[in-house]
């Protein structure tokens, strides 16, 4: 690891006023409200969105709402909550397994503010037997060593969800169906995992990359909307915790056989979702850009291919076929850019957009700002914060994500654009601090007062 | 310490996944034992064993595994059929966009056997529907009742659920097209006799050529009419069946020429009477053979007649006219010999997945059909429309209801399923019941 690790502790770059949350608030209100209207004034709506998903582009599945007096209650416990326990776990010391039991209870807590049917069973279960998720393909298949075997001969025939992903989220949610029984109680552990994965590799890449983990950048960190929404909502979440273990082992090289155990997480991720192909460029790039060589990263991709061959000889799940039969289904008409140019422009730019939106415009603020401090400071964890991006680019031009549902699919991008923010927040004097979690706090309790998110 | 938690858990979560397996398989060869078998094919109840390997009645188990099941004087019967019922799930009086009970295909069919219906004649979704929801229960071995798929209904427009024939090049494709996909029927609008608006069934002529076209082709035809003319005109053509309630009493001659062309009729009974049945009547939306499968919202919607959805008014209002006239016409069609089959409608409004089959019978019953004919028209008269034979006779399908009273005696009796066995395996039915709380985000 060679990023400087001077702390700058002290250093005040400029804090965070209202007026700045305030004015970036307002940008991105308006920059949203541009897309809207003119995307619908040059596609009609039922064009855009064939299947009535969404009340409001560029939000893919969305249904406004208003609040009732008992989610206002809940808004205010929720808010009290925030306030309370971050005047607590943002002093020095506090412990991660406390900040991670706080971060799951923000989960809880904002997702309550629809109820708990709909807050916490239905992320899971949906509408029951209706359902698409795959919640309703775990509790119809036989067992996970069935579906091992059988997988590549049935993915066809599988819900719209699992078929497009490898079986590692139908055995998740099948194992959890088994221990808990309750959607409700899935849904809570599906965050919990998520959470259990994100923050503490968060914190090790923080202190790896700034030499320290801010005060309550963790806790920042479990309040992103993306999080609170669909934290527990959708497998993406532990999906994100994986690709970060990954990264995160890959990029610590001052361990002996990192490559090994990032292998060993590459599989997993692979097993999860084929989107996994992302991580590729960003290790790939990383090593090429930071140390110059490719070693690593072939010796990666060897362990991960060598347990995904393994699991093919042992259980008969061949990572390849179900890759092309995925990709055959996604893509049934052919590349989106020719088969659908107008699908393809409005859900390229409706995804940048809902990630821009439920990574919060405060947030946006001091990424923009960490960026000259987080080169200056830490040129890997730089090197990161494009990377990410970048390969997620690749993917939305090249055609991945089509009905535009960005901000679940795309949960790992967080902590790479979360890179430039800490660097920014570590500089920020602790009112700063709590003023910018306050309004992120706000703004994803807001989102889940107006509208729901699920489908 | 987290990230070794982590790892704990992956490590728990591995041994538990690679310790598990799938359930065991059913055993090779039922004996069900002690039942008294209701064969409505040769019209017998015996006391006698049934043998059950591989999924059909043989003569003696040949497999060292052994599952013996006793009947201890229960009636044994086949499973039940319904030759037309959609699969979305359970609708309530008020619009389905604005209640209703939603269903995959699966769990509807799953609901049906639950209530011992095991074949289902399907109405309305198009193909490519209908064979993902085949190869997915294939796929995932589910058990549940057997798809029937006649395709989209020949109609002279374009509308839910049909198929539009403007002109005989088109028709002979699609006969062609159904023919291809081995059909186990086709099934046919006719437009009435003094056709009204929106009226979407195929002009005579081209009804004549479909009719045609179907025979050529060796495939069987179910044809829906509206009056007892043209009832009369498509028997004389060849169709195989006719469904509907037509209103005003059934002609002598008509009730002759079904029975002499031996033309089988599905009476819409449980479509135009069950929802003014259940309106209001607090003993049957209390009943617990349907509220264990029914959610309560929608259940409750029956309580009254306000903002019923037009459509379902419009059914419930012509079947108040027809009633008496069409039980009675029921009633002497099955008297004078013509074969009645069992339509449920399931998922209009009054008619629920499975348990509809059952109240169709209950019309059966009240229309005078005795327990022989009540039973075939759920039975064996359906299969028969598709050239297949029902029963306990060796190489029959097992697929078996038992109850706990003669189910000939009352069509009551039918409803106390004490067990179902689809395909020769013994069925949980619990896990057969749909989920009871969960509804759409509104």
């Amino acid at each position: 690891m060679t990023a400087r690790v001077d702390t700058l502790k002290g250093e005040h770059d400029g804090g965070v006023a209202w007026r700045s949350l305030s004015l970036s608030l307002l940008v991105m209100l308006a920059l949203v409200a541009m897309l809207h209207w003119g995307c619908l004034a040059l596609i009609s709506k039922e064009k855009l969105d064939p299947y009535r998903l969404s009340d409001f582009y560029p939000l893919s599945v969305f249904r406004w709402r208003l609040p009732q007096p008992y989610q206002l209650a809940t808004a205010l416990g929720f808010a009290a909550w925030v306030g309370w326990s971050w005047s607590r776990l943002t002093r020095p010391g506090a412990r991660l397994a406390v900040t991670l039991l706080v971060g799951l209870s923000f989960a809880v807590l904002s997702n309550l503010l629809h109820g708990v049917r709909f807050g916490l069973d239905y992320p899971t279960a949906t509408s029951g037997d209706g359902g698409i998720e795959y919640y309703h393909d775990a509790i119809a298949i036989r067992g996970p060593l069935w579906l091992l075997e059988r997988y590549n001969a049935v993915q066809f025939e599988l819900l719209e969800h699992t078929r497009t992903h490898p079986p590692g989220p139908v055995l998740l949610y099948w194992l959890l169906h088994r221990a808990l029984g309750e959607p409700a109680l899935i849904s809570v552990a599906i965050a919990a995992i998520a959470l259990g994965l994100l923050m503490p590799y968060l914190r090790r890449l923080l202190r790896l990359t700034l030499g320290e983990e801010p005060p309550g950048a963790l806790l920042l960190f479990a309040l992103l909307p993306a999080l609170l929404v669909y934290g527990l909502a959708v497998v993406d979440a532990p999906i994100a915790g994986l690709f970060l273990a990954t990264v995160v082992h890959f990029v610590d090289d001052r361990r002996r056989l990192h490559w090994l155990w990032a292998g060993c997480w590459l599989f997993s991720s692979l097993f999860f979702t084929f989107a996994a192909l992302f991580l590729l460029p960003v290790l790939a790039g990383f090593e090429l850009v930071r140390r110059k060589r490719l070693t690593h990263f072939v010796l990666t991709l060897l362990v991960a291919a060598l347990l995904l061959v393994g699991v093919k000889l042992l259980f008969g799940f061949d990572w390849l076929q179900g890759f092309f039969t995925a990709s055959a289904m996604e893509n049934d008409k052919g590349f989106l850019l020719l088969a659908a140019p107008h699908f393809y422009l409005w859900y390229r730019l409706g995804g940048v957009a809902e990630i821009a939106l439920f990574f919060t415009p405060f947030l946006w603020l001091l990424w923009r700002r960490g960026w000259a401090l987080l080169r200056e400071q830490s040129p890997d964890a730089a090197a990161l914060a494009w990377l990410g991006p970048a390969s997620l680019a690749a993917m939305l031009l090249a055609g991945a994500l089509k009905i535009g549902e960005a901000a679940r699919a795309c949960l790992f991008i967080l902590p790479y654009l979360f890179l430039p923010v800490a660097a920014a927040y570590q500089r920020l004097p602790a009112p700063d601090r709590a003023r910018t979690a306050y309004a992120v706090a706000a703004f994803g309790a807001a989102m889940q007062l107006l509208g729901f998110f699920q489908w | 310490m987290v990230t070794r938690a982590c790892w704990l858990i992956l490590l728990f979560a591995g041994w538990f996944m690679a310790c598990s397996r799938a359930p065991k398989s059913e055993p090779e060869a039922l004996v069900l034992r002690g039942f008294r078998v209701v064969d409505p094919a040769s019209r017998t109840v015996t006391e006698r064993d049934v043998v059950v390997q591989g999924g059909v009645v043989v003569a003696s188990a040949t497999s060292a595994k052994l599952r013996v099941v006793e009947g201890r004087g229960q009636f044994l019967m086949p499973a039940l059929w319904d030759v037309k019922a959609a699969l979305w799930g359970n609708n309530s009086t008020k619009s389905y966009d604005e209640l209703s009970q939603d269903m995959s295909f699966s769990r509807a069919l799953a609901v049906q056997l639950y209530y011992g219906v095991a074949h289902v004649g399907v109405y309305g979704p198009r193909r490519e529907w209908i064979q993902r929801a085949l190869k997915r229960a294939d796929a995932l071995e589910l058990l549940e009742a057997e798809l029937l798929y006649p395709d989209l209904v020949l109609c002279a427009k374009e509308r839910y659920g049909c198929a539009a024939v403007p002109d005989g090049t088109t028709l002979q494709s699609l006969l062609d097209d159904r023919k291809q996909h081995a059909v186990p029927f086709v099934m046919i609008a006719a437009s009435a006799a003094q056709p009204q608006q929106g009226d979407v069934g195929l002009s005579p002529a081209l009804l004549a050529a479909a009719l045609h076209g179907t025979r050529e082709r060796e495939l069987r035809s179910v044809v829906m009419v509206d009056d007892w003319q043209r009832a009369a005109e498509v028997a004389e053509l060849g169709a195989s069946a006719v469904y509907g309630l037509p209103g005003g009493d059934v002609p002598d001659a008509l009730i002759e020429q079904l029975r002499e062309r031996n033309v089988a009729y599905a009476p819409a009974l449980a479509l135009y009477l069950e929802l003014d049945q259940l309106l209001g009547n607090e003993r049957a939306l209390s009943d617990p053979f349907l509220t264990a499968t029914v959610q309560v919202p929608v259940l409750d919607s029956y309580r009254s007649e306000r903002d019923m959805f037009p459509l379902w008014r419009e059914f419930l209002d012509k079947g108040r006219a027809r009633k008496q006239q069409a039980l009675s016409s029921v009633g002497r069609l099955a008297k004078a010999g013509v074969r009645i089959l069992v339509a449920s409608d399931a998922c209009w409004a009054g008619t629920f997945q499975g348990h509809a089959s059952h109240a169709a019978q209950l019309w059966l019953e009240r229309a005078g059909l005795d327990g022989w004919a009540r039973l075939s028209a759920a039975t064996v008269w359906p299969a028969e429309l598709l050239g297949r034979r029902v029963g306990f006779e060796p190489g029959q399908v097992a697929d078996f209801l038992a109850v706990a009273a003669d189910p000939r005696e009352r069509a009551e009796h039918s409803r106390d399923i004490r067990l179902v066995i689809r395909k020769g395996k013994l069925v949980d039915r619990e896990s057969l019941l749909p989920d009871l709380e969960r509804r759409e985000y509104r």
